[in-house]
């Protein structure tokens, strides 16, 4: 009997670090379709295994209405600055901040992320690998961004999604280093 | 007799009562009707000063409507063609301080007329180009007024503009195929509307032709309209502490930037094109909050900020100091930075940001895991649209390093805060096409792409160590040193001979970095 128990604990714990983001599943595979795309386009073939959360407030400064504005490559055909006020509503604005602010650690569910990429342990020994955080998704706008981070730079990466497929929009580079 | 005495006294007392009774109903009557009678009808002059606001005015019409006051007692009344035109002085709290350039004068009057009992407004903005300061639109013609008038009507919008040349008046612009419904001044005047949020580009705005009033100079022929970008106004504030009307540069506060400007200005045949002028103003703030503009400060705000964390490393803030002086003795001309005279790389960024206030350049000493040194992006104040790039050189590597490296680091970190700017100034540049095309080759890397154009720089960054040392080595090894870190990492590196990329190593290992302190082969000295 004592034993059935220990079991049945293993057997769900198992299950726990199987589900890789403890969300939703409907989330959960939107969130895997936007860091897979994010890992293709960036062309990464390693990733640290947990998200994170930057402690910085950089990130924070930039995601206000008028830092998305300040400084930042569009990726797209159309090489002029875009204003990020008439692309998004202030509701949209706070839902992006909002989503950083409450960034959360989880743990990357390796089945569900693009074959040849590498989940890792620590960044530190790898100049190629990359940390990253949950992505955070504007509801039916079609736009989601992850902030990342090498040894050597920082930057915030949004993605559009056109025609089912994401494809990279703007970049903001946030910090770059020797 | 008694008691009818008393009656009488009675009765008459009460006939009294009610005739004064009935006196005073009657002066409350009287009074009530004279009142009726006395309702005086606003004049013109009051509807039209009662119902004006520059509500409608945004950020977009380029006007401070906070810093202009209408003077409703300074006004005159013309009559256009059986229409009575009634016009108010306008004054300016905050009057720009104009540089020196082909706007002379900037000056407003309210312009308005009764259309069906309600009034009609126009601001009119004019700014003179000869040095004639104008208060009034009916003396324009008369007073050979030269420059561009411009009318807007009460929701900010352009409503109408005009080219004046000594008096002349040239014919305005219109929206093609717009009709045009203003009343007078414009039908005797050969004014047109303009509506300049839908006036994309000289193919969608025309000129119209005269409608045969007098007084229209021939626009044709001698050049064109252009619609031109303004730079907005800068305003430098200054916490004026001791109340002695300058700024001193430890009382400078912030600064302001108002929006970019669009405008229509006639541009002759002859000219090459319009060149904005940009007002800079410099504004004191008392201790009680009220502003006044003060003049030039002496000392304008320090952009390129050494941070406190500098005065434990004095020797890096010299070297910061240094880096800014120019190359006289050895002119240098380098192909991609465009750099002329006494500049060099390092100056020129630096007096870049010196002289930038929107884009600020700071310099501290700090902790950095793996890296000399680091750039990062800060939108400090972003509704205010400024940034700093922090350049932060790492604690240990300032302790390893030889000086002739930390000027190098210095160089390097603040070109890559250079690239930046250039590339956010001008997206459309062949420039930022380059950086774009290493963009989409790196996975949208920007520190790859940056070190990767940085390459091209490899000799600049050697010139410019080259006058920051007062050429005591080789150029070749000052050159070496142009390449450092992620550049190194670089495709471009790669492609190098064997011989020079040992070299460029060598020179790197031997000044030191924050991984190991330099070495005997060393040639800079240590900065103490």
């Amino acid at each position: 009997m004592k034993y059935n128990f220990l079991i049945s604990l293993f057997v769900l714990s198992l299950l726990g670090c199987k589900s890789g983001f403890d969300v939703s599943h409907e989330k959960s595979e939107i969130d895997y379709q936007v860091i897979n795309a994010f890992t293709s386009l960036r062309k990464i073939n390693a990733l640290k295994k947990d998200t994170f959360k930057p402690n910085d407030s950089l990130l924070l400064k930039l995601v206000e209405s008028d830092g998305l504005n300040l400084f930042h490559y569009n990726l797209t055909e159309n090489r002029k600055n875009i204003d990020f006020k008439e692309l998004f509503s202030e509701q949209d604005f706070n839902l992006i901040k909002k989503g950083f602010e409450q960034l959360e650690i989880r743990k990357l569910d390796k089945k569900k992320m693009l074959k040849g990429v590498r989940a890792i342990k620590k960044i530190d020994d790898d100049r190629e690998a990359r940390m990253i955080t949950t992505p955070v998704i504007v509801p039916d706008k079609n736009y989601a961004f992850i902030y990342s981070e090498s040894l050597s730079d920082g930057d915030l990466f949004c993605m559009k999604k056109e025609n089912g497929k994401w494809i990279p929009f703007v970049s903001f580079p946030l910090w770059t280093s020797d | 007799m008694k008691k009818h005495s008393f009656l009488k006294f009675t009765l008459s007392f009460f006939v009294l009562l009610v005739f004064f009774y009935s006196c005073e109903k009657e002066e409350a009557a009287e009074l009530e009707i004279t009142q009726e009678t006395e309702v005086v009808q606003p004049t013109e002059q009051e509807i039209i000063s009662s119902k004006f606001s520059l509500d409608g005015f945004d950020e977009s019409s380029g006007i401070a409507k906070n810093s202009l006051k209408i003077l409703w007692n300074e006004h005159k009344k013309v009559t256009l063609e059986e229409r009575e035109w009634h016009e108010y002085k306008v004054v300016e709290s905050v009057k720009i301080d104009l540089e020196k350039g082909e706007i002379t004068d900037i000056a407003y009057s309210l312009l308005a007329t009764m259309i069906d009992d309600n009034p009609a407004y126009w601001l009119l903005r004019m700014d003179s180009r000869n040095g004639e300061a104008y208060s009034s639109y009916f003396d324009l013609e008369k007073g050979g007024f030269t420059g561009m008038i411009y009318l807007y009507n009460l929701k900010g919008e352009m409503s109408m503009v005009r080219y004046y040349q000594k008096g002349n008046g040239f014919h305005g612009i219109t929206k093609v195929g717009n009709p045009v419904a203003l009343p007078a001044p414009s039908a005797s005047r050969c004014d047109f509307k303009v509506t300049s949020s839908n006036c994309a580009g000289t193919s969608d705005c025309g000129l119209l032709q005269s409608t045969g009033g007098s007084g229209c100079g021939n626009g044709g022929g001698k050049g064109g309209y252009r619609r031109v970008r303004i730079p907005g106004d800068i305003i430098d504030r200054y916490n004026d502490h001791n109340n002695d009307g300058k700024g001193q540069p430890n009382e400078y506060s912030h600064t302001i930037f108002m929006p970019d400007r669009y405008k229509w200005v006639w541009v002759s045949n002859t000219s090459s094109g319009h060149v904005p002028q940009r007002g800079q103003q410099y504004q004191g703030i008392r201790s009680d909050g009220s502003i006044r503009n003060i003049p030039r400060p002496s000392v304008s705000p320090d952009r390129v900020i050494k941070h406190p964390s500098l005065i434990k490393y004095p020797c890096v803030g010299r070297i910061v100091g240094e880096l800014a002086r120019g190359d006289f003795k050895r002119l240098r001309l380098n192909k991609l930075g465009q750099l002329e005279g006494g500049k060099h790389l390092s100056k020129t960024i630096l007096d870049l940001f010196q002289n930038n206030s929107k884009y600020h350049l700071s310099i501290k000493v700090g902790t950095l895991s793996n890296a000399n040194g680091s750039t990062k992006i800060v939108r400090n104040t972003p509704s205010k649209g400024q940034i700093t790039f922090e350049i932060t050189l790492d604690k240990r590597f300032v302790q390893n390093g030889t000086k002739l490296v930390i000027a190098r680091t210095l160089i390097h970190e603040s070109l890559h805060a250079y690239l930046s700017y250039q590339y956010q100034n001008m997206s459309t540049s062949s420039f930022s096409s380059l950086l774009r095309h290493y963009l989409s080759q790196n996975g949208y890397n920007n520190n790859a792409a940056q070190h990767r154009l940085m390459t091209e720089y490899g000799d600049a960054i050697g010139h410019s160590l080259s006058v920051w040392d007062n050429n005591k080595l080789s150029m070749q090894y000052y050159k070496d040193l142009g390449w450092s870190g992620d550049m190194l990492q670089t495709r471009e590196f790669n492609k190098l001979s064997t011989s020079r990329k040992t070299a460029i190593r060598n020179a790197n290992i031997a000044e030191g970095s924050a991984a190991q302190s330099a070495t005997n082969k060393a040639k800079g000295k240590k900065c103490k």
